[in-house]
């Protein structure tokens, strides 16, 4: 795929070809955290459309970093939105939306492709994965992993630190 | 827990999950507040935030190969409409708000059709001025103001969505017209006032058929300015 920094550029400008390239570089991924969160093909169908339609409607929303994490994090809201308006009791807790504004760029977001990270995934303990999978594709707080899995919140907390800590030396690392 | 009773490690732990999005609203509020003032902590959050972003990419093993090209295509003709067509074109220039493809997929009829295309030029025409607000997006284009809700919560029976709007000057907020969302949140409003009277818009949940003041807290109260 070409540069996607410079695709969001020429979005900016209304190039439809450079949003094409975008969306084949990009739509998988999308497409991808809307199937696994959601679980409805329609409903994550629907979100694949509505972030790609808002990046072509807004794209000045990107404002720099690293695209993909940044359609990511766009995605998971839009998902977390979906899913408060199915929850059963509106009060319960779920997370909030995290920012996704955030210029963020970091050297292990610069290759990233499913295959590695879920190698990665997979060099960590299972007690520190299935946390961190839970907290970012379930849509549910860590004390709601905490009481799901019978295991002290503060014990949820430290594993999803050290998850986290140990995924990004994988990733960093090459060892994936 | 307060920032003031945890450990620090406690903290950090924290924003580890704050990192990941897995956070309710009052811890998420506590490390956001603490991230603006602790160094340490700050670094060990740019350092997790992209190992949790990177946990998205995991995502893609269990697609149907044909869903993505095929959403593809949908996502291009909303952008690229056909041209042989005077209503498609409109559609074209229009660039389609996400919101207003939700809107308007059911719309079949040709008049209803054009009536359509005029209100999405008019959304996104040079002239048109954008005002975000919880479940959307307030536009103000022309004589017209519209509300663009992408958020809304399904309702009870018998409860409706209200628009208010309040003159500049005014004092109080003059009822408009009420609404409910689609099945996916997505509705698209057009309010009955001109928007040179409208100074303040907000939204609220009323009893079907509508109120003559609010009976709820607001949704949104949002300036115009």
């Amino acid at each position: 795929m070409q540069d996607a920094g410079r695709l969001m550029a020429d979005v900016r400008r209304r190039d439809a070809a450079a949003f094409e390239a975008l969306y084949d570089g990009f739509g998988r991924l999308v497409y991808g955290i809307a199937s696994r969160m959601l679980a409805d093909t329609a409903t994550a169908e629907d979100v694949t459309q509505s972030v790609f339609l808002t990046v072509w409607t807004r794209p000045e929303a990107f404002r720099g970093g690293n695209v993909g994490a940044w359609l990511a994090r766009v995605t998971r809201n839009r998902c977390l939105d979906v899913l408060r308006s199915r929850a059963a009791r509106p009060s319960a807790e779920m997370p909030v939306d995290v920012a996704d504004e955030t210029a963020l760029d970091d050297a292990i977001l610069a290759r990233l492709d499913g295959a590695r990270v879920r190698s990665a995934l997979a060099l960590l303990p299972v007690e520190q994965r299935e946390p961190i999978e839970m907290g970012f594709f379930d849509g549910v707080t860590h004390d709601e992993i905490a009481r799901r899995s019978g295991i002290p919140l503060g014990t949820i907390k430290t594993r999803i630190r050290t998850g986290l800590r140990r995924l990004r030396e994988h990733l960093a690392g090459g060892a994936a | 827990m307060s920032s003031m009773q945890a450990s620090h490690d406690e903290l950090l732990d924290l924003v580890a999950v704050y990192a990941l999005g897995a956070l309710g609203a009052e811890e998420a509020r506590i490390a956001s507040m603490h991230l603006a003032v602790c160094t340490e902590c700050r670094a060990e959050y740019d350092a997790l935030r992209p190992a949790a972003d990177a946990v998205a990419y995991a995502a893609d093993d269990r697609l149907d190969l044909v869903d993505c090209p095929r959403i593809k295509r949908e996502i291009m003709r909303a952008i690229r409409p056909p041209q042989r067509s005077a209503i498609f074109v409109a559609s074209t220039v229009a660039a389609l708000a996400a919101a207003l493809v939700f809107a308007f997929i059911a719309v079949s009829a040709e008049r209803k059709a054009a009536e359509t295309d005029r209100t999405i030029a008019a959304l996104v025409g040079p002239g048109a001025r954008q005002y975000d607000v919880s479940a959307g997006e307030i536009v103000k284009s022309g004589d017209h103001i519209y509300l663009v809700m992408a958020k809304l919560a399904p309702l009870p029976a018998g409860r409706v969505y209200q628009a208010w709007t309040l003159a500049p000057g005014a004092k109080t907020m003059a009822p408009n017209v009420t609404f409910s969302p689609n099945s996916q949140g997505f509705v698209l409003v057009t309010l009955t006032e001109a928007a040179q009277n409208v100074g303040v818009v907000a939204v609220s949940v009323e009893p079907s058929g509508g109120s003559q003041a609010p009976t709820t807290k607001p949704l949104f109260v949002r300036p115009l300015t």
